[in-house]
């Protein structure tokens, strides 16, 4: 119990919870970098579970992070040749189009309904997370229609033999409503949403796993942008709390891409998945409360 | 729609100037952000201004959960360029972090403008179109929110 007011009594200092946030903000940018998911799904728990914060701070405060995240990995992907650019901004219609909307409803919905809908989407996002990545790519001829129309298939660099192979893409339309999906859940809940546009880039639209990264990526700090500017006229994006986490973050992604070049790590992610359910729980849990403290 | 006839190999290699130069451009913001925010924060340490005893009662009041934190916070987070130059004048830390702030949300939308810029080079007419759609929502975006 006394431990309890013990950490109470130090997080008051400004000092200590700035430094404190910009920590566990390196923490969660490296396991992003490493595990290829947001920084968003530890920030916000993080915030929420162990500070007490009302989760639409947390949510802002996150929401830059993400953008941060986004715009400091564009060179690497720019520099690959990776990102389908018609495809992002087609598919950005959508995200954006959904970030917008998710933007308006947040204030509307209860803190417990986004603990609740939180801890579901993580969840799920551990579950993809297990899923093994191996797109089976199509020919061009084989695109959707209305990919062909739209001029979506290209081509990306091969590692092995140095030349350019030609994808293309299916189900567009189906494609399009995971986006906004995606685009929803990533401005009511402060993530990437990466575990929903991912899995729906190579697994459903069969693009190449390299490409479906790289134009996620480049997608979500867009779509990150869409709702933080709502966030900030709001006011919901507090400086106190956005500032560590997007300087922590930055720091912790680009430490981790630099680990992630030696190691693979298959025994983390299992152990992050367990986590995450975990976490996942909690949020839940604090749902079933009524958003108070668990 | 015409028909492209470049190959892919093409249409990529005809691509790489502008984004390199996009790239780095967003490489260079992320910084320069990082940056502010870093100073800002520093000038907030403790003796440098009254703004750390702004920050510890703002700070409580968060730990509590509050849902609306007082006005005395959100005066801090200049909504009007106004507002933000008068805080940045006075040499005010949290004006630069929050300067910082914008400057990172920022970012993504100057990349969808220079993508715009690189469909108006290729006279991609239909794309231009589609890129202006998610300027626009953006941009309202940000309206929206201060109508709020």
């Amino acid at each position: 119990m006394s431990l309890m007011r013990l950490w109470s009594e130090w997080i008051r200092d400004p000092v200590v919870f700035e430094s404190l946030l910009f920590l566990i903000s390196i923490a969660a940018g490296i396991l992003g970098a490493l595990l290829g998911l947001g920084g968003g799904v530890i920030v916000v728990p993080a915030l929420t579970l162990l500070f007490g914060i009302d989760i639409r701070y947390a949510v802002g405060a996150s929401l830059v992070s993400v953008i941060a995240t986004s715009s400091g990995a564009a060179v690497a992907y720019v520099r690959d040749r990776l990102t389908n650019i018609r495809l992002a901004i087609l598919l950005e219609v959508a995200t954006t189009l959904g970030a917008l909307s998710g933007a308006m409803l947040a204030p509307y919905l209860s803190s417990t309904w986004l603990y609740f809908i939180f801890g579901v989407t993580l969840i799920y996002s551990s579950l993809v997370m297990l899923r093994p990545r191996r797109s089976e790519t199509i020919p061009v001829s084989e695109s959707h229609p209305l990919a062909l129309r739209f001029k979506l298939n290209s081509s990306y660099p091969d590692v092995v033999s140095g030349a350019m192979v030609p994808y293309g893409v299916a189900r567009l339309p189906f494609g399009v409503s995971v986006m906004y999906l995606a685009g929803v859940l990533s401005a009511l809940l402060g993530i990437g949403s990466g575990a929903l546009k991912v899995p729906a880039m190579d697994g459903a639209m069969r693009l190449p796993i390299k490409v479906s990264s790289a134009t996620s990526s480049f997608m979500i700090g867009v779509t990150g942008a869409a709702s933080a500017g709502a966030y900030y006229m709001r006011g919901d994006i507090l400086p106190i709390l956005a500032a560590p986490v997007a300087l922590g973050v930055l720091l912790g992604s680009s430490l981790g891409s630099q680990v992630m070049k030696r190691a693979r790590a298959p025994t983390i992610r299992k152990l992050f998945v367990v986590v995450l359910l975990i976490v996942a729980l909690q949020m839940i849990l604090r749902a079933l409360n009524g958003g108070g403290r668990a | 729609m015409k028909s492209d006839e470049r190959t892919p190999l093409e249409k990529t290699a005809s691509l790489p100037r502008i984004e390199w130069v996009l790239a780095w451009l967003l490489r260079g913001g992320v910084l320069i952000s990082a940056t502010l925010i870093a100073l800002g924060l520093a000038m907030e340490i403790p003796g440098a201004s009254s703004a750390y005893d702004v920050s510890a009662r703002s700070l409580a009041e968060l730990l509590q959960g509050r849902s609306q934190v007082s006005l005395e916070m959100e005066g801090r987070i200049p909504r009007t360029v106004a507002r933000l130059w008068a805080g940045l004048s006075a040499r005010n830390g949290d004006a630069m972090v929050v300067l910082g702030l914008l400057l990172l949300i920022a970012l993504p939308i100057v990349r969808v403008a220079v993508t715009l810029v690189m469909f108006l080079m290729e006279r991609d007419w239909a794309y231009v179109g589609i890129t202006l759609i998610v300027l626009s929502v953006l941009f309202s975006g940000m309206i929206l929110g201060k109508v709020h």
